[in-house]
């Protein structure tokens, strides 16, 4: 085989080949090309020319050539190698590419990049030229005087963000030593493919899925681990404390402009939904009760049931009477099927007046 | 013997045809029309807040008397259940003689953000199960929960038994402490008052991307190198956009229920331990003794077979069934063996026990 990449030329060789194809297919759709572009870039330009195209699906196009861009990165490092088996290095650098497409789409990790510059005077201003732990001491100084209140918040904001600052470094520390397995995971794969009876890997597609596998084979270890979950729960805490210092100091602008807070919207959802309840169970108190005088109802059609029988059995007994008992339980056949619980005690309770449409 | 044994004009082969592939891709996406879900008509049959209870409508009378009632998660939306014609639980079971009714909770906002646990289960499902009830002579009828949806059916089963004739639950947890189970392990070192007191409701795209996260290179990588292999198969493009809008159309989770769903369920195992409360009441898994059909599935990545199983030995129904389904979380309603299996076996469960 290293004859067939020797004859092949080198990987510039190969690129160029590449990118005449991808060139070629984009011409007639107006594609223009870069010199000596790098393979990700093909795709980078493939993604301008429909990036303009503002249909339901262009995001998604936009979506699946960024994810493209990631098989392609493999496929590099294998041209890159000649066809031999990445070493270490290249293992890390295939590995690595994955982690920063991962690890930065993280929806909080977002949200901060984009709420943090919206922030402006709002946000406590940090000294740069102090380390972190002299930092965490200077916050952590008493406050006093007039503003007191003021610089206690402020102060409380600034520790959040070193906070989240810090889950996230530990978080992604775990990334980085589950994407440092993956190297080790991935090397016995192969070398498991290189074995007598083993599957050596005929395509680069396969090198990319079975790099996947040692990946995600990687992280679940990692992700079950004692010390993620310690990490990932700092991480969720430390996100919402930092959220909840922008959620505050938001609130008291919106509140010295005379608008409405959060806070208040909340407070007035709450009322509605405790007033929703109380009024749901009244309104079933109501149905109860009838169901009690319905059960009462029946006692007393069974009683005089039982009395009209009685009344038959004797030879005296009038054909009225009779007439009247079997006309009598109707009614009861109307009532709404229930459940026969506690009959005897929701008997006994004194039938309430109908409402009128309850 | 080498471990990589690829001839390099094929592999440039196999980046042009990728591109190739992309290129077509390129003019099939910009073609497409969007994509609908639901393939079987339906009509509104109750309504509360954003709540809609619909009936699936069919022709000629049902084989099976008892009417059959969806309990769905409030994560993700029901129309899983009813893809599309040929990938449709829902059809299926209309096909085989079913009467099927579907709770769709709809997308909770900020007003939403007190209802609670016993709202959704002592509240909403139980007017739908008496709205349903109603509508055939005032019987218990069949549930089948889903998900999430099967934990809140049991315990709706366990709290108002004589409204439930049979109970069907699918990729339902039960045991939410099993090693196995990553979303429970990262949920329980969280501290679940803060997250819901700072967010109010939960926004989907943070549900998502944690369930993203489970398996993180597989779902955000690989799946969409992989859908590259079907860009100019517009049939099955098109059903792939179709599973991607429901994956991602997820509704924000109302914070209150989310609270104690959280708390109970995922950190505390309550539900297994019979230690779940709702309105004062406690929720026993043994007072569920009408008949149990549950399903699982044996690749399921969320709700694992180990979370689902124990609900055989929680339950004081003495007609448990087990069926174990060769899939994952969502190929147990979309994929090929999935309108195969899982439909009839569901029928002919009901059909025995009506």
């Amino acid at each position: 085989m290293k004859q067939g990449w020797e004859a092949f030329g080198d990987y510039q060789k190969l690129s160029e080949q590449f990118f005449r194809g991808m060139a070629d297919m984009g011409a007639s759709l107006g594609l223009k090309q870069n010199a000596t572009p790098p393979w990700g870039e093909a795709l980078e330009q493939w993604s301008k020319l429909y990036g303009g195209n503002a249909t339901q699906h262009s995001a998604m196009f936009e979506q699946l050539l960024d994810q493209a861009k990631s098989y392609f990165g493999v496929l590099q490092n294998l041209f890159e190698q000649k066809g031999k088996v990445p070493g270490t290095e290249e293992l890390r650098r295939m590995v690595g590419d994955f982690a920063g497409r991962f690890v930065n789409q993280e929806p909080m990790h977002q949200w901060w990049s984009k709420v943090q510059p919206m922030l402006g005077s709002l946000m406590p201003d940090l000294p740069k030229d102090f380390g972190e732990e002299a930092l965490k001491k200077l916050l952590s100084a008493p406050a006093f005087g007039y503003a007191r209140e003021q610089q206690v918040r402020l102060q409380s904001f600034a520790r959040a963000v070193l906070d989240f600052e810090s889950a996230q470094r530990g978080y992604q520390q775990l990334i980085v030593k589950s994407l440092e397995g993956a190297v080790g995971v991935m090397q016995s794969k192969l070398a498991d493919a290189a074995e007598p009876g083993g599957k050596p890997l005929a395509t680069p597609r396969q090198v990319y899925d079975l790099l996947i596998d040692a990946m995600e084979e990687s992280y679940a270890d990692v992700a079950m681990s004692a010390e993620f979950r310690a990490a990932y729960g700092q991480l969720v805490d430390a996100q919402m404390r930092l959220k909840s210092h922008v959620n505050r100091e938001i609130e008291l602008m919106t509140g010295q402009l005379g608008m409405p807070t959060r806070t208040e919207l909340d407070a007035s959802h709450q009322k509605v939904a405790e007033l929703k309840r109380a009024l749901r169970k009244r309104g079933d108190g109501v149905s109860a009760a009838e169901v009690a005088a319905l059960k009462a109802e029946i006692a007393g059609l069974k009683r005089e049931l039982a009395a009209v029988k009685a009344a038959l059995a004797a030879p005296a007994a009038a054909p009225a009477i009779a007439a009247d008992a079997v006309a009598a339980p109707a009614p009861v056949a109307e009532a709404p099927a229930v459940d026969s619980v506690d009959a005897p005690v929701e008997a006994k309770r004194p039938a309430p007046r109908r409402r009128k449409g309850a | 013997m080498e471990a990589l044994n690829f001839d390099p004009s094929k592999a440039v082969e196999e980046a042009l045809s990728f591109g190739r592939k992309l290129s077509a891709g390129a003019e099939t996406l910009f073609k497409l029309d969007p994509v609908h879900y639901g393939a079987t008509d339906k009509e509104e049959v109750y309504r509360e807040d954003k709540l809609v209870l619909y009936r699936f409508k069919r022709k000629g009378a049902p084989k099976c008397k008892t009417p059959l009632l969806i309990v769905y998660a409030l994560v993700n939306r029901p129309y899983m259940t009813d893809l599309q014609a040929d990938r449709s639980l829902v059809k299926n079971l209309l096909d085989l003689g079913q009467e099927i009714y579907l709770i769709d909770w709809g997308y909770p906002d900020r007003s939403d953000r007190y209802t609670t646990l016993s709202d959704y289960i002592n509240g909403y499902i139980d007017r739908c199960v008496d709205a349903v009830s109603a509508r055939h002579g005032g019987e218990p009828i069949n549930i089948l929960g889903i998900c999430q949806g099967g934990a809140f059916s049991l315990c709706y089963s366990a709290l108002h038994p004589a409204k439930v004739k049979n109970l069907i639950t699918m990729v339902t947890p039960v045991d939410f402490h099993t090693d196995d189970n990553m979303l429970a392990h990262w949920t329980r070192a969280m501290d679940v008052d803060l997250f819901v007191d700072t967010l109010g409701n939960v926004p989907a795209d943070l549900m998502n991307w944690c369930y993203l996260t489970l398996k993180p290179y597989r779902l955000n990588f690989q799946k969409y190198v992989g859908m590259v292999d079907i860009l100019d198969n517009k049939t099955e493009l098109e059903n792939f956009l179709r599973m991607e809008q429901w994956i991602f159309d997820s509704p924000d989770q109302a914070g209150e229920c989310f609270r104690q769903f959280i708390k109970d369920f995922y950190q505390g195992n309550k539900l297994l331990k019979g230690e779940v409360e709702l309105d004062g009441e406690r929720v026993d898994l043994k007072a569920i003794k009408m008949p149990v059909l549950n399903i699982y599935a044996e690749q399921d990545h969320l709700v694992p077979p180990s979370a689902s199983k124990p609900l055989k030995g929680a339950v004081g129904t003495r007609d448990y069934t087990e069926l174990a389904f060769k899939g994952g979380h969502i190929g147990i309603y979309v994929s090929g063996r999935a309108q195969r299996e899982v439909p009839p076996a569901v029928h002919n469960w009901l059909m025995q026990r009506s």
